[in-house]
């Protein structure tokens, strides 16, 4: 929960807070979309949830309506027959024969008892309304003839009504217009209905019903409708909640366990519970787990016969080798003895003897890794020795291939703790690599520092590495083009064991390679033994090739930074693995790993 | 299959719909309960509608207009109704000063030239009554001749100087008006009530129940201002009333709660009297501002204000009756049985017996001519004179146990009361002091007093209003009820309630028995028929109760049937029911 930004006590600019708050929004979006994302739970309640508020919202709606409607229709009847009947009887009251209309002060004047015809009118309709509704007679035509009941505002009668009664050529003739009940002294006004005719003549008799009680009806019966549709959403939210809960709960274990069963813990298995879907998904996924727990015991126990079984035959080798060596040395050197077809044979046998022991010193080397027997021999280090000692020792190769090395080194020493016969052979094989694939061309070898870590880059500009060939490059009998012999005679197991190395020091050895570019290994490594390794003083890919990139904004997808980053933790991960276990599980994808024969 | 199918599920639909049915067509009986809901507190009236002139009316149009507008209480400044006026008379007018009730019509000599500058407009007719700013309905007789002036302004007739009364018709009267009856505790604080009728128009913004207790709030009338005092304190107001459910709520402004807690009682009472026939089977809850009263709420069921009756009567009152020169009294069952004490033994002989209203009650009497006795009814109880003197009227007895008597003695009238032997002089107005008294009767209430007198053109009845100061009395306010022109020779008077008087006269057409209305001084419609062949002594009345003998007969009234049915026989005289 990020803190508002106004309680900060520094002072910041609006431009600033703005940055923040939006910062903040965009990070709790973040965080809400992969909540959403990872949430099945969350989406089945919400989706729910939205649904049935869409049901729930169209039916209360409809159902309103017809409430509504039936309720008012219901009262507007009642009213139209009351007015109906109230009417016929006014019409009695009113009707000509009498003295004429309207006239209250004159009828009485003989003392008889007939009484103002509207007067009577009026209290026969207000004694039959009784309070129910109000009652409001015009009469334009004549004097003091208009009567309002109760604490009714005659104005509530509508202009518009009183126009079209006036103007109504029948008499009796019911209008009917929804208006506002409006009262004298305190009552409020409230929504009702009037019912107007026209009778014996001048006379206009209104009907005002007043609607309050069916308003608060259906206000109490909307109240109620929306509370049960809230409660019903609610509700079915709540269900989908415990339903999903159900299905989700044996699912998330299950990934749990997966991920522990991933993460190597073989032993990881389900509770079964039941006999349902759920339950048999926890049955397969334990056979499952303990299927695959048999089958990767058998193939640890087969890849560490295997790798026995290379070191054995390495040793077996050896001794006959060495037999096989010296009187080949012999015959070697009474060459000159030879004809010349003997003794070119005798230099071919001493040449890939040479070959098959430093072939067979690899093999023991790797085999070793692959036990975890390698121990590291630490010292502190000038790394410019240590590249120039590797230099050295590829020089007479370098000549006969007609390469040049050039060589950017820091100017002040380059020290760090790290094994300089591992790290010189690692050099050296990324040499010999180089002077194998430059085609004749300069090999630049870069060191670079920085506080943390040492690197040293060795580029070439010879045919490099097509996509995807960065990370193949370290596979064990590897070989970028396999009608391609190997002209120096590297064992092929260089670049692996090399790269066995690097890990072994807890640093990086990393390819690049373009198609006609070229190709640069870097080999990053931390200054003092055993710290993690954050980063890298050289870039893996070389500064002049980056430029024309950026340049031409064309991005080799396997040199994204990605892509990178998951190699170098798969690589970790493997190592992690190795120590975990304890041995070196054989790649699968080497398929050369025992052409040793 | 899927017939069947079909079948079961239509099967079950019919179930199902029948057992859910809306509205029930079966069930168990069940007594209906009362309805109420009905609110008799908004009373259903008719209001008469105020219209402008009309435009070119004719002088009779503008006055038959102007009368209409007079008679709509919409507005209390009639604006309306002022139109009609020419602007210098519309300032002027004042019709607040009184209301005349009128029956006739406007009559117009001759259409009026258009050329001419003033037209008259004659309204002809009887005078009905006036009603004076209080609300006191005063009866008149004799002719109107109202004239109305009428000149141009600006090409339209309007009225020249109206009268400064509000003219209106009997039916206007009937509309716009309510008669109620206002009650207000006796001065003397005693527990009980005294009705005070007065005509109000309804006020349309406020309704008949807020007008009734405005008009409460206002006070009583002149006529019986000295003799009573409102519990509610002065100031109080009324905010409204409403109704929540089965309660009224009464909500006065926060003067009412300085009444002091000794009042209280009163002034419940005066607002469930007042109310009475409005919030029948309803709670009344007295609230100030919205609050409840003194923070606790005061409410309270009018039925529990029975005591504070102003008839003080029960609703069957004990009758007794004279026979053979013997007090009895009337059984339940019928017959009767004689009284105990003095006036059920033969020893003295006493006539025109009065009944107290205490109990054991006590029975006044003249005895020997030389005054008025008292004896209780109680065994072995004696005669005692309370009040001495010769040519005494019959005794009457009040609420507070004084016995009232009047007498003509050295050329001047004089009303005594005596309370426990102790006779006072009661001070009356000079006019009464002249006259003689014949007969004399105080109301059960104890405010009023209503006298037979002859001061010379005949018998008249006349009503007065007693004021009480400490021991001391006074008769005020005496007011003609019934004028000797009557054409009628009063026989005999006595209190049916509070409110009306019965009237029993002679005239050439037989005896005739009325009831009038004290307060408005009027006869009411109901006529008590009488047998013209039977010739009545004396009457007495009690709420609903019409007692009257004669031909050695007691006889009882029955307002259903309308006729008279013996209730004694055998020489039974002088029906007697207890005070009025």
């Amino acid at each position: 929960m990020p803190a508002p930004a106004k309680t900060r006590p520094r002072r910041r600019t609006p431009r600033q807070i703005a940055r923040g708050v939006r910062r903040r929004a965009r990070r709790g979006v973040g965080t809400v979309r992969r909540v959403w994302r990872r949430s099945l739970q969350l989406r089945v309640v919400t989706s729910t949830l939205v649904l049935s508020m869409a049901v729930v919202a169209v039916l209360g709606v409809f159902l309103m309506q017809s409430i509504v409607t039936s309720v008012l229709k219901g009262s507007e009847l009642a009213a139209l027959q009351e007015s109906r009947a109230n009417i016929a009887t006014a019409s009695g009251y009113l009707a000509p024969p009498l003295v004429e209309a309207g006239d209250p002060s004159q009828d009485n004047g003989s003392g008889g008892q007939t009484g103002n015809p509207v007067e009577e009118a009026a209290n026969a309709l207000v004694t039959r309304a009784g309070g129910r509704y109000d009652v409001v007679i015009f009469n334009d035509a004549g004097v003091g003839a208009g009567r309002a009941s109760g604490n009714l505002d005659y104005g509530s009668v509508p202009d518009r009504l009183r126009a079209k009664v006036q103007a109504s050529d029948e008499e009796g003739k019911l209008w009917k217009q929804p208006c506002t009940l409006r009262y004298l002294g305190k009552k409020r006004p409230e929504a009702g209905i009037v019912v107007g005719a026209r009778v014996n003549g001048s006379y206009e008799i209104y009907h005002l019903f007043p609607l309050g009680e069916e308003e608060r009806t259906l206000y109490a019966v909307q109240r109620m409708l929306i509370g049960v549709g809230v409660a019903l959403v609610l509700l079915l939210a709540a269900i989908a909640y415990l339903v999903t809960r159900q299905v989700v709960t044996p699912v998330r274990l299950a990934r749990q366990a997966a991920e522990r069963l991933a993460a190597g813990r073989l032993e990881e298995r389900l509770r079964v519970r039941g006999e349902d879907d759920l339950a048999r998904l926890a049955t397969s996924f334990n056979e499952m787990a303990s299927n695959l727990a048999v089958k990767i015991h058998q193939l640890e126990e087969l890849s560490q016969v295997q790798r026995q079984f290379v070191s054995d035959v390495s040793h077996e080798l050896r001794t006959p080798l060495t037999t096989v060596r010296m009187a080949a040395d012999l015959l070697y050197e009474s060459r000159e003895d030879f004809d010349a077809p003997a003794a070119r044979s005798a230099e071919l046998m001493q040449n890939q003897l040479e070959r098959f022991e430093s072939m067979l010193a690899d093999l023991l080397e790797i085999s070793r890794y692959d036990a975890g027997a390698a121990t590291l021999d630490v010292e502190s280090v000038d790394m410019r020795d240590v590249v120039l000692r590797a230099v050295g020792d590829s020089e007479a190769l370098a000549e006969r291939q007609a390469t040049r090395f050039e060589l950017r080194l820091p100017s002040e020493p380059c020290m760090a703790e790290v094994d300089s016969r591992r790290v010189e052979r690692i050099l050296r094989n990324l040499l010999f690599n180089a002077i194998e694939h430059g085609e004749g061309r300069d090999i630049v070898v870069t060191l670079g520092a920085d506080r943390d870590a040492v690197a040293v880059a060795v580029r070439d500009h010879g045919v490099g590495l097509k996509p995807g060939e960065e990370n193949l490059v370290f596979d064990r009998f590897w070989r970028a083009d396999p009608s391609r012999a190997r002209t120096i005679g590297g064992t092929g197991l260089g670049l692996a064991i090399s790269r066995e190395d690097a890990i072994l020091h807890g640093g990086w050895l990393q390819a690049w390679g373009l198609p006609g570019e070229g190709t640069q290994f870097r080999l990053s490594l931390p200054r003092v033994a055993g710290s993690d390794l954050k980063g890298s003083p050289l870039p893996l890919v070389p500064p002049e090739v980056e430029m024309r990139r950026t340049w031409r904004t064309h991005v080799t997808p396997a040199l994204s930074p990605v892509a990178v980053a998951v190699s170098e933790v798969g690589v970790r991960l493997q190592d992690h693995a190795a120590s975990d276990i304890g041995m070196r599980s054989q790649e699968s994808t080497d398929p050369g790993g025992f052409n040793v024969d | 299959m899927w017939t069947n199918r079909a079948v079961v599920v239509g099967v079950a639909l019919t179930l199902v719909s029948g057992g859910c049915a809306i509205v029930p067509t079966s069930g168990s009986p069940r007594a209906a309960e009362e309805d109420n809901s009905r609110d008799t507190l908004s009373q259903p009236y008719v209001r008469m509608i105020a219209e402008r002139p009309k435009k070119d009316a004719s002088p009779s149009d503008i006055v038959k207009g102007f009368q209409s507008a007079m008679a709509s209480f919409d507005d209390s400044s009639l604006a309306i109704a002022r139109l009609y006026l020419t602007p210098d008379s519309a300032q002027k007018w004042n019709p607040g000063e009184e209301t005349r009730i009128y029956e006739g019509k406007v009559s117009e000599k001759a259409a009026p030239d258009p050329k001419d500058r003033d037209a008259t407009v004659t309204l002809k007719g009887n005078a009905v009554a006036t009603i004076d700013p209080e609300g006191r309905y005063m009866p008149t007789s004799g002719e109107v001749v109202q004239t109305f002036t009428l000149v141009k302004v600006e090409t339209q007739w309007r009225i020249l100087s109206p009268p400064n009364a509000r003219l209106l018709s009997a039916d206007d009267l009937k509309r716009a008006y309510r008669k109620i009856d206002l009650y207000y505790p006796p001065a003397t604080r005693v527990t009980g009530l005294v009705a005070d009728r007065v005509w109000v128009p309804i006020d349309p913004s406020s309704g008949v129940p807020e007008t009734r207790v405005r008009r409460l709030l206002g006070g009583p009338t002149r006529s019986i201002r000295d003799a009573v005092s409102s519990a509610f304190p002065s100031g109080t107001e009324l905010n409204q009333i409403t109704v929540e459910g089965d309660t009224v709520v009464v909500d006065f402004s926060p003067a009412v709660e300085s009444v002091s807690s000794d009042r209280i009682d009163a002034m419940e009472a005066q607002l469930a009297w007042t109310l009475r026939d409005l919030v029948t089977g309803r709670t009344i809850e007295i609230r100030v501002n919205g609050e409840p009263f003194r923070g606790s709420g005061l409410r309270f069921k009018p039925t529990d204000y029975a005591q504070f009756d102003p008839d003080v009567l029960p609703a069957k009152p004990q009758a007794y009756y004279m026979q053979g020169g013997k007090f009895h009294w009337v059984k339940d069952n019928g017959g009767g049985d004689l009284v105990l004490g003095a006036a059920g033994e033969q020893a003295t002989k006493f006539s025109f017996p009065a009944v107290s209203g205490e109990f054991p009650a006590r029975v006044a009497a003249l005895v020997n001519g030389n005054g008025v006795y008292v004896a209780d009814m109680a065994g072995g109880s004696q005669w005692q004179r309370w009040i001495a003197g010769k040519g005494l009227t019959p005794p009457s007895w009040d609420r507070y146990r004084y016995v009232w008597s009047a007498e003509r003695a050295d050329n001047e009238t004089r009303v005594w009361q005596a309370y426990e032997g102790q006779a006072r002089r009661v001070i009356i107005p000079a006019d009464l002091a002249t006259g003689r008294i014949i007969a004399l009767r105080v109301s059960r209430d104890g405010a009023r007093i209503a006298m037979k007198t002859d001061s010379g053109l005949g018998a008249e009845v006349k009503i007065g209003t007693i004021v009480r100061v400490g021991q001391q009395a006074r008769i005020d306010n005496v007011q003609t009820l019934v004028g000797p022109d009557s054409g009628q020779d009063i026989v005999d008077i006595a209190w049916q309630n509070s409110a009306e008087l019965l009237v029993l006269s002679k005239g050439k057409g037989g005896q005739q028995l009325a009831k009038w209305s004290v307060m408005e001084g009027m006869a009411a419609d109901t006529v008590i028929r009488l047998d013209p062949q039977t010739k009545i002594d004396s009457i007495v009345g009690a709420p609903d109760h019409v007692l009257a003998d004669g031909d050695g007969e007691v006889r009882t009234y029955s307002v259903e049937k309308r006729a008279w049915t013996a209730l004694e026989k055998d020489g039974a005289t002088t029906p007697v029911y207890p005070l009025g």
